[in-house]
């Protein structure tokens, strides 16, 4: 039996965009259908505005049903915003028999207790991603089974967000009317597109700078060991750029794209762009090097803050594939080199891998996302035929 | 944070000194305590609280020096400290190191105020030159104690604090610098105190602190009368604490607090702001707030913690204390609180200053939940947060 296709949808801040994959042979993915709309009615990742969202998602959808000759029916969401956040959590069982070492009832005993987390009752999770296990006193076992001792431990990584937030993008999704199969951490996607097997293995660091959130995680030992969102994306830098030359936003999105540059001191003192005019605002001209100090101050603000964070929680000191960049805000000229400067990595623009088909369409950095989560459907798809574990990870979640 | 219960606590002779200097009375400003071995100082200390440690130690004695007994003088008194920090939010230590009480002592009430669940800033002098290398070397083991606990530790170091007064009797040296660096923690009182837009919290005091090891360093300037913003901007700037201007050009963190009377006036404010931003450079990230106080007519102060560098990558994970540590916290890292409400109406509790900038500065968020992060409003353009001037 052919596996089915898989339909994505990202309802972002800037653009709602679906992509259709199917499987080919040698695990390929291609893609073979695409719609793209401009969003209208989401803030910082999240929908505020039922009726334009419903709209772009129907439009989306539609381009993409006729691309891909596919009738689509469900879909595989992303979920993002700024209260999206992780905590570790440990759960540990006795070893029912010393004699016989650790069985695969311990181990289920203490997935099972490792994942039942207190979290706010006003949140739902979203992920609950094992880490590695520990046996009495030895750290970092990957297959306890038939190990001796007396206590087993599983570390696990849970992503949760406010359970309203979720619903908001879940729900206008279900009441086009289109079935949602799961939800995925925007983030995760983003890193599931661009990271090669041996950057997940060696660790590294994705960021995809969105036009409303900027989202991170961490991959390491081929799992995910941090994950967040930074409520403050490229729309924040455009409203910098607006406010301190007094311009309109249009203008400050186009001299952001087309002047703009992530390091300061680098444009000449003297040196000036002009803005043709625009209703309302008339032609001038900015100072080149002081755009480019308010998009730095901007843009430095963010990664020293998820910087700060991936530091306290200690997850930053095994990265040996670096870091990756992936959304529109990629895009921003040396925005790779500041990232360089602030983590004291090397830093990388992401492109979709692993994927071919209407190519040229979608490989850029702000379709790592979309891509991303084509791929885990397929993955999600490979996995359910092995067993059904995954899927109950979300059931809550879709409230089904 | 009004409301909240809020304490300083003097450690030694040097601590019970300066915070006898503080302008406290019983319901405005915090609840000051003096902590020591020596009845002496604690008899000549005007803290609220007087409280005696290590009596069977050393007999009402000083430790000379000795930081083992006056740790073991704090461990023979963790009750009566206990008792002291009962229900505290915040504690503020201030102590001079390379005394026995000060290195001593400290990291014990540091701890018992951790564990009486209050968050924990850390004031302390360092050794003047004079008092030679032992004390130096004995100081700099003390401070890597505090840096073990603590993590908000704000350095003072008595040679520059010495050098920003002028008086010529020694004695008046001694109550002109206490007073100085009295005030300086006093304002950063009023600052934490106070709910408002362009207010400094415990957040960014404890992230200043920790972007840069805890290498954090004090300044305080004040000035009355005519063109006092300038006069106060100037002194701080260009004073011995800052090291006449050369550590303002290193500073990668600055946080300002300004104290003013209700006669402040945005001009001020923005004079002010001028001269940093001229002086610091364009990467470094200002942090400031502004708190009235009907005391204050006439005059302005001026606080500033300077950070110079950065953290060096952590080997070990580094744990935010008031934090509670658990296996799994039920939120995720902690927001500042965003307005507390005050409990009641005091007669000469300091307002805080509303700041209207222009449009709110939060532009096309405005009708979107803002994006606090560590008690700032991440919606507001950077460099307007952070009092950059930009060219237009
Ligand atoms: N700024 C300031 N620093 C002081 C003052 N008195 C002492 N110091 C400094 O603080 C350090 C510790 O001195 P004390 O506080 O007197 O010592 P102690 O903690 O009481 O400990 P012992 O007297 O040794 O038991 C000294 O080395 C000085 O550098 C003061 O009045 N003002
Ligand atoms: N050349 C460029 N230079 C700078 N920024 C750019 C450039 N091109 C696109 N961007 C920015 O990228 C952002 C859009 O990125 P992306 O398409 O990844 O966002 P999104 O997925 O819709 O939003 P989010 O994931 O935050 O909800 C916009 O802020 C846009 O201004
Ligand atoms: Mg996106
Ligand atoms: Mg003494």
């Amino acid at each position: 039996m052919a596996i089915p296709p898989v339909v994505a949808l990202e309802i972002g801040t800037s653009k709602v965009i679906a992509l259709v994959g199917e499987m080919r042979e040698d695990n390929y993915v291609m893609i073979t259908g695409t719609g793209e709309c401009p969003s209208k009615g989401v803030r910082k990742g999240e929908v505020v505005d039922f009726g334009n969202v419903s709209a772009c998602v129907k439009t989306a959808l539609e381009m993409a049903e006729e691309s891909s000759k596919v009738a689509i029916r469900q879909i595989y969401l992303t979920v993002s915003g700024g209260h999206i956040q992780c905590l570790s959590n440990r759960g540990t069982v006795p070893v029912l028999s010393q004699e016989e070492g650790i069985s695969q009832d311990d181990i289920e005993q203490v997935v099972q207790v490792a994942r039942a987390i207190n979290i706010p009752p006003d949140r739902d999770i979203v992920h609950t991603i094992s880490q590695h296990y520990c046996v009495d006193d030895q750290g970092h076992v990957l297959h306890p089974e038939g190990m001796e001792g007396a206590r087993l431990s599983l570390d696990v990584l849970v992503i949760h967000g406010v359970r309203t937030r979720l619903n908001n993008t879940i729900r206008t999704v279900q009441d086009i009317p289109m079935d949602v199969s799961d939800v995925v951490f925007g983030g995760v996607c983003s890193a599931i597109s661009v990271l090669s097997p041996e950057q997940r293995r060696s660790g590294a660091l994705v960021i995809d700078l969105g036009g409303g959130t900027t989202d991170f995680v961490v991959y390491n030992g081929n799992v995910v060991t941090s994950a967040g969102v930074l409520g403050v994306g490229g729309d924040h830098i455009t409203n910098d750029i607006a406010m301190a030359f007094n311009v309109s936003t249009s203008q400050a999105e186009r001299l952001k794209k087309n002047s703009g540059s992530a390091l300061a001191g680098k444009a000449n003192r003297s040196q000036r762009v002009s803005l043709p005019p625009e209703v309302g605002f008339p032609g001038r001209s900015v100072n080149l090097s002081a755009l480019h100090t308010v998009i730095n101050a901007r843009v430095e603000e963010m990664l020293a803050t998820i910087l700060h964070q991936l530091e306290s929680e200690g997850v930053l000191s095994p990265i040996g594939g670096g870091i990756v960049l992936t959304g529109g805000g990629a895009h921003l000229k040396d925005v790779a080199e500041l990232v360089e400067q602030v983590f004291g990595l090397p830093c990388e623009i992401g492109k979709p891998r692993g994927i071919t088909g209407v190519a040229t369409a979608t490989d850029g950095p702000e379709y790592a996302t979309c891509s991303g989560l084509v791929q885990y459907g397929f993955k999600e798809y490979q996995s359910n035929r092995r067993g059904p574990a995954l899927k109950q990870f979300f059931k809550g979640l879709l409230g089904r | 944070m009004i409301g909240r219960k809020i304490s300083v606590v003097g450690i030694g002779g040097a601590g019970a000194r300066i915070v006898g200097q503080m302008p406290s009375d019983a319901d405005d400003g915090p609840i000051t305590f003096a902590v020591d071995t020596d009845t002496c100082s604690l008899v000549e200390s005007s803290a609220t609280e007087r409280i005696q440690i290590g009596e069977v130690v050393t007999a009402g004695f000083g430790t000379g020096g000795d930081t083992q007994q006056g740790r073991e003088a704090a461990e023979h008194d963790t009750a009566k400290i206990l008792a002291m920090l009962e229900n505290m939010e915040l504690v503020v230590v201030v102590a001079g190191l390379g005394g026995g009480v000060g290195g001593g002592a400290t990291p014990v009430v540091l701890g018992a105020a951790q564990e009486a669940g209050a968050a924990t800033v850390c004031f302390v002098t360092l050794p003047f030159d004079f008092e030679g290398a032992q004390r130096k070397a004995a100081a700099a083991k003390d401070m890597e104690a505090l840096r073990e606990i603590c993590d908000t530790v704000v350095v003072v170091r008595n040679n520059s604090l010495f050098e920003s007064v002028d008086s010529r009797d020694i004695a008046g040296v001694f109550k002109e610098a206490d007073s100085l660096l009295s005030s300086g923690v006093y304002s950063l009182y009023q600052m934490l105190a106070l709910p408002g837009y362009l207010r400094l919290d415990l957040a960014d005091l404890r992230r200043l602190s920790s972007d840069t090891k805890g290498e954090c360093l004090f300044a305080a300037a004040g000035a009355e009368g005519e063109d006092r913003a300038s006069k106060a901007v100037e002194s701080l700037l260009t004073g011995s604490l800052m090291e006449q201007g050369k550590l303002a050009e290193r500073a990668r963190l600055l946080m300002l607090s300004i104290v003013g009377g209700p006669d402040l006036t945005l001009k001020e404010i923005g004079q002010i702001m001028d001269g940093i931003s001229s002086t610091v450079r364009p990467q470094c990230r200002v942090v400031m707030g502004t708190s009235v106080d009907d005391g204050w007519i006439g005059r302005i102060s001026l606080m500033a913690i300077v950070g110079e560098k950065r953290k060096v990558r952590p080997q070990v994970e580094t744990e935010i204390p008031q934090q509670p540590v658990s296996e799994h916290p039920a939120e995720g890292p902690p927001l500042s609180p965003i307005a507390a409400q005050p409990s009641k109406k005091r007669k000469r509790r300091p307002r805080q200053e509303r700041l209207k900038l222009e449009a709110s500065g939060r532009g096309r968020f405005k009708d979107v939940e803002p994006t606090i992060l560590d008690g700032e409003d991440m919606d507001v353009p950077t460099f307007i947060r952070r009092g950059m001037r930009i060219e237009k």
